[in-house]
């Protein structure tokens, strides 16, 4: 199919279409626009270096992650450093949560602050997973970790999130009583 | 409580794998029990509902956010110049080359004009003198 496309054409085709949802991955990654715009840039760089490795077929989006994810790394080495979190496997734990439902009143910004507010560990599961819609074992292939690893940070960041958001609403006087007389 | 019957998933292990549930990464079976739990079960179906709601609004929230303009032209110069550096990093060296050569420039000027303080002070004091670095001793010898 594409036996007879130029690599230039071929990368237009398979890389070019995720550029916006790389920046908005990077930009919740790094919390700067003009960080994230450089390490874009960045990634469509080393993609189009290492372009001729890459096999057609195979998932350039999932590939053009982990080049991201590689960069916000080694940026974030540059810079500063999140506090690293001690990895635990408390995935039945995480998973019995209190959740809340995500109040109509909560806006858009205060969701993706209670999501920059993750550790990012369990933000670039959430993102990968709830936003970019990636498998489980995608995601483990592009942060390399493994896919236990992949559902525990998840588990543990989607908690995370519903908790930070069920306390917002408290404060907006939403939600005190429902969770008492519903659990089974 | 929602009675358990033989082979039925707790509320427990159900929200334990209703995540996995979600993101549709059980096998068949496992979602078959799934099912059958939300027929019994409505706070977990409720649960469900929630955590999808909370999935669709944090992906709506990430995706509206506005790319800059003009990033995919960037993004295709910098491709066909892989070599240059990034403009960012230009404008910065540009600006300590301009502060340079403006400092170069000043100090030529205050030191070569006839009739500047400097020119002024050690008018009595030749080019060459100047140059060997004898200035600051000739007044003293003269």
């Amino acid at each position: 199919m594409c036996g007879d496309q130029s690599p230039e054409e071929r990368f237009e085709i398979e890389a070019m279409p995720h550029l916006n949802d790389l920046f908005r991955t990077a930009l919740r990654m790094t919390g700067e626009r003009g960080q994230a715009e450089d390490v874009t840039q960045e990634v469509y760089l080393q993609a189009w270096r290492s372009f001729k490795r890459f096999e057609a077929g195979t998932n350039c989006r999932a590939w053009l992650y982990k080049i991201l994810f590689h960069c916000v790394s080694h940026q974030r080495r540059k810079g500063f450093r999140f506090p690293l979190l001690k990895e635990n496997e408390e995935f039945l734990v995480a998973n019995l949560v209190q959740p809340a439902a995500v109040a109509q009143e909560i806006t858009d910004g205060e969701i993706l602050a209670a999501l920059d507010d993750l550790p990012s560990e369990f933000r670039s599961v959430v993102l990968l997973v709830d936003v970019e819609e990636f498998a489980y074992k995608e995601v483990a292939e592009i942060l390399a970790i493994p896919t236990g690893t992949v559902m525990s940070r998840l588990s543990r960041g989607r908690g995370l999130l519903r908790t930070h958001l069920a306390e917002l609403a408290r404060t907006y006087g939403i939600g005190k009583t429902r969770r008492k007389d519903t659990r089974s | 409580m929602t009675q358990i019957g033989f082979g039925e998933l707790s509320c427990q292990k159900f929200r334990a794998k209703l995540d996995s549930y979600i993101d549709n990464e059980l096998l068949t079976e496992g979602n078959l029990e799934m099912v059958e739990h939300f027929r019994r079960c409505t706070s977990c179906t409720q649960e469900a509902q929630d955590r999808r709601n909370l999935r669709r609004r944090l992906r709506d929230a990430v995706r509206e956010v506005p790319v800059p303009a003009g990033l995919e032209q960037r993004v295709r110069d910098r491709l066909r110049r892989p070599n240059q550096p990034q403009p960012k990093k230009k404008v910065f060296l540009l600006a300590i080359a301009a502060v340079l050569g403006f400092a170069s420039a000043s100090f030529r000027f205050v030191t070569r004009v006839p009739g500047s303080p400097a020119t002024r002070r050690y008018s009595h004091v030749s080019s060459s003198q100047f140059v060997n670095g004898s200035v600051f001793r000739v007044p003293w010898h003269s």
